[in-house]
């Protein structure tokens, strides 16, 4: 059993418990008690609330809970997201058993949204505006107003006003006709499925509901509430008995976030639900596992290190191997060093860390370890496909000044400069030995899940993936993945497109069905910088599983600043099923203009504009919120000239995406993470290409504002 | 085994401050006893260890890791010591103001208040400052009040010498954090011999021992 002072990953669970401000069992206050209280409760529809009432609560800014219920002859999974401190969003995944009057079940995906109007102070109470399955089959659609206000420590007491489904029991006229007559009505007929039901938003009868929250203890909570839900369609459809129009519930919170709820409902049936909340940026472990990396060595100790380098190299060679050899074991590898009067200048791609302060700080600290005392200002130019991606300057006196300073991760940023970095072209008389041409292998596993066929809404395939990747010269790059399933299920799926679109994307299961061992993609690639703050990229290949072709992209992007546009075009040809070397009929020219636009604390907004996959005109809108750490959450929605009939089920292409860097689940630094789309259907409409290496996601890392966000780092 | 005994150690470490009893038992058995650590990964601790650079011991006691430390460097005043793993621990005069590698990381630490006070063997009040990284790539600054004392003389051994010391006691409280560090101080000459000190909130506390 050896031992060390680092981190190593079989004595996290000693550590975990350490969480949330305790230090030893001797000195802990308690701290876990206080978040567990600050965790708003949840309902069984996944959302802040009661039972089935909806509370004026928000969780914790950025908080995500997923939630799983059942009740019988339901199923239904949850996912919240507190997308900033008011706004909230919910993708929900429900199962009705003996929905149809043939015995069938509905599978239902809905979306909510809830907006905090007012915040709670000690005499008036938090109220909240909601909106329940606004753009889905339209079973739970309903709207609400609602009040919730704590009466001393222990309770919260909620009452409301809603419509649609929340204004069906014991319902009145809407209060709103008086406004317009237009309110008196609901109309929830003739809407298509997926389409945004605002026709019916807020209108028909209203009815009012209530409750109560009692924090019996930190981990007890008990609910009761009067349900303004009259269960119609269940009562007509289902056979669910309304006895009465109060639920009684209780909830056993966990400090590691995970709640377990019964209730009592509606007089005839007991339900279960399980809750999970975390929050994305706050990783198991804080900073993560990690070596110390190169320290900041003091000019007068550098002479004194000597270096086993052969003698007859030149002595910048001999500087370029002991740079390059200190930073190899911190996962960088050094490309180009070239150094002129008091400058050093190196070139320097990251193969490891996923914060590129990280990367940047440790390669100033390890170029202090090596180059000669006269050297003083170090200038880090980032590589990414083979292209430099910016230029950062950096002040050895600062490291050396700042290395302990209290306050030394901003200081250090502010005396930094980032600058443009097409003027910083790697030029061959100053590669490191052995810099080009490269190769590199490697194997892993992959995990491929598919959601919501109704026959079974998880389906999944596992697999080993073998890759290969040559780069002869900076920036050119011929690259291949190969793909061998290993188990799974997606390809048992019997559900067939019946899309009158070509089928550019509905034909997933085909895929899966006749292909064995799969080339994932085999492309040649190449990565320029025609001019100030352009990048250009061409691939030809196998693009992606399902299609081949040629695409050409430019970027405008420059090295600060919330904006970027670019422009994509591509000439493609569907793939044959067996996903290796074969083509099917179908070609297309494909292609978009982009804008990109950091909106500031973390939210990233897109527009793509252009020709989609099917032949249909459109513009794709992305509203991301991305976390420092690098988690990753948002929502897509794409309009094209297809209409909704010809679209089929779900009226237009819709959907919510995850990112996870692998480094927030392990703490080891990776550039890896998983991603995963989940579109409540696919179709053929607004299908876009799934080029690999877009160039706004290969530069702005290594930009502003990202820099600035992750600089933290630096020190790391 | 060695595990189990250092785990007991600390255990008896804890117990011993909890009663306001001194001692060094955290140290008491590993001196001299190499077997169990896993054999260095960083060059530069290599490098240390074979130049021969003076060593000390430290334990993170929560997860009764330990190592022999070597001395690499001084910068702006703050002793930069290795771990074989590559780990970093700063000191200053003995006062822990960084560490690097060792999970939930002390990014920098400002507690010139408290060294005074210990140096003299007075009892005060200090200030202290811990800059953290957090798990989304920010730093963040607490503050901390401390109350110093003195709670009595004490024989240190340390290998086969008996240090004249003074047993001292930070107790410190934060917005978000209660936590207490000990201190051995020579009352010859005001260094800090031996000292349990808290690095962050994640990996707990460092105990540290000098090797003479």
């Amino acid at each position: 059993m050896g031992s060390k002072l680092g981190f190593v990953t079989r004595d996290l669970k000693a550590s975990r418990a350490l969480r949330g401000g305790c230090i030893l069992a001797l000195f802990c206050l308690g701290g876990g008690a206080i978040l567990a209280q600050e965790r708003a409760s949840l309902s069984f529809y996944g959302t802040p609330g009661l039972i089935d009432m909806p509370t004026a609560d928000s969780m914790r800014d950025g908080d995500v809970s997923l939630s799983a219920g059942r009740s019988p002859g339901t199923w239904r999974t949850v996912f919240h997201f507190q997308v900033t401190p008011r706004i909230s969003g919910v993708f929900r995944y429900g199962k009705l058993d003996n929905y149809f009057a043939n015995g069938g079940t509905l599978y239902d995906r809905s979306f909510d949204f809830q907006f905090r109007l007012v915040d709670e102070t000690l005499y008036r109470p938090a109220i909240a505006v909601g909106l329940r399955d606004f753009g889905g089959t339209g079973i739970y659609s309903g709207e609400y107003v609602v009040a919730t206000k704590g009466v001393g420590e222990r309770l919260r007491l909620t009452g409301g006003i809603g419509w649609g489904r929340l204004g069906s029991y014991n319902s009145f006229s809407n209060p709103l006709g008086v406004v317009a007559d237009g309110f008196n009505n609901r109309n929830d007929e003739g809407s298509n499925t997926g389409e945004l039901d605002t026709g019916a938003w807020f209108r028909g009868d209203a009815a009012l509901f209530a409750g109560l929250q009692w924090n019996y203890s930190d981990q007890l909570v008990l609910k009761a509430e009067y349900s303004s839900d009259a269960y119609e369609d269940e009562v007509a459809r289902t056979g669910f008995e309304h006895k009465l129009p109060i639920n009684l519930g209780a909830t056993y919170r966990f400090d590691n976030g995970i709640d377990l709820s019964a209730a009592y409902r509606y007089g005839s049936e007991l339900a279960l639900m399980f809750h999970y909340t975390f929050n994305p940026a706050e990783p198991r472990i804080p900073d993560g596992i990690n070596g110390g990396g190169p320290a900041v060595m003091p000019r007068n100790l550098v002479a004194a290190r000597s270096w086993d380098l052969e003698p007859e190299a030149s002595a910048d060679d001999r500087l370029r191997v002991a740079v390059a050899q200190t930073l190899a074991e911190d996962g960088l590898s050094v490309k180009a060093l070239s150094i002129s009067g008091a400058t050093a200048t190196i070139h320097v791609r990251n193969d490891r860390y996923d914060a590129p302060p990280q990367a940047i700080g440790r390669t100033a600290r390890a170029m202090s370890e090596v180059l000669p005392a006269q050297i003083e200002t170090f200038v880090i130019v980032p590589m990414n496909r083979g292209v430099p991606v910016s230029a950062v300057t950096i002040r050895r006196s600062d490291l050396e000044e700042l290395a302990f300073d209290l306050d030394g991760s901003w200081k250090s940023y502010s005396r930094a400069a980032v600058m443009e970095g097409s003027s910083y072209r790697l030029r061959p008389e100053n590669y490191v030995p052995e810099a080009y041409p490269e190769f590199e292998a490697g194997v892993g596993g992959y995990f491929v899940p598919s959601f919501f066929d109704p026959d079974s809404p998880v389906r999944a395939e596992v697999g080993i993936e073998a890759f290969a990747a040559f780069t002869p010269t900076p920036g050119l790059i011929f690259s291949g993945a190969l793909r061998q399933p290993i188990a799974g299920n997606i390809d048992k799926a019997t559900r067939r497109s019946n899309s009158v679109l070509p089928h550019v994307r509905s034909d997933a299961v085909e895929y899966a069905k006749e292909s064995e061992l799969e080339l994932s993609y085999l492309t040649g690639e190449y990565f320029f910088r025609p001019g100030e703050n352009l990048y250009g990229r061409v691939s030809v290949g196998y693009l992606e599983r399902m299609y081949g072709g040629v695409s050409a992209e430019l970027l405008w992007k420059p090295v600060e600043g919330p904006l970027a546009l670019g422009g994509e075009i591509n000439y493609v040809r569907q793939r044959d099923y067996d996903i290796l070397f074969d083509f099917r009929d179908y070609e297309i020219a494909t292609g978009h203009l982009s804008a990109y636009y950091d909106l500031g604390a973390g939210y990233l907004g897109q527009v793509d504009a252009g020709r989609y996959l099917a032949g249909d005109w459109g513009a794709t809108f992305s509203l991301d919120r991305e976390f420092a750490n690098g988690f990753r959450i948002g929502g897509f929605f794409t309009l094209t000239d297809v209409s909704s009939q010809e679209f089929g089920e779900g009226a237009f292409d819709k959907g919510i995406r995850f990112s996870m860097p692998l480094s927030w689940l392990t703490g080891e630094p990776a550039q890896r993470g998983f991603g995963l789309t989940l579109r409540p259907v696919t179709r053929d409409g607004g299908a876009r290409l799934n080029v690999r290496n877009r160039l706004y996601e290969v530069t702005r890392g290594y930009h502003d504002p990202e820099l600035r966000e992750r600089w933290g780092r630096f020190w790391r | 085994m060695m595990r189990r005994a250092i785990l007991a150690l600390a255990m008896f470490g804890l117990a011993a401050c909890a009663t306001g009893q001194p001692g060094n038992s955290l140290f008491r058995q590993i001196a001299g006893d190499d077997g169990a650590l896993t054999p260095p990964s960083s060059a530069r601790y290599i490098a240390l260890e074979q130049a021969g650079a003076r060593a000390m011991q430290a334990v993170v006691e929560d997860r009764d890791q330990r190592d022999l430390l070597y001395y690499s460097h001084m910068l702006n005043g703050v002793a930069v010591w290795y771990g074989r793993d590559g780990v970093q621990i700063g000191l200053r005069d003995g006062i822990m103001v960084m560490t690097r590698g060792i999970g939930g990381d002390l990014m920098a630490a400002d507690a010139r208040q408290s060294l005074a006070l210990l140096r003299a063997g007075r009892n005060g009040t200090a200030q202290r400052f811990h800059s953290y990284l957090t798990g989304n790539d920010q730093i963040e600054t607490r503050s901390y009040v401390c109350d110093i004392t003195r709670i009595q003389d004490f024989a240190l051994p340390i290998g086969d010498v008996t240090l004249p010391t003074w047993y001292m006691k930070e107790s410190c409280r934060g917005s978000d954090l209660i936590f207490e560090n000990y201190y051995w101080i020579d009352r010859r000459n005001g260094e800090i011999r031996q000292s349990r000190q808290l690095a962050n909130p994640f990996s707990g506390r460092i105990a540290f021992q000098q090797v003479l």
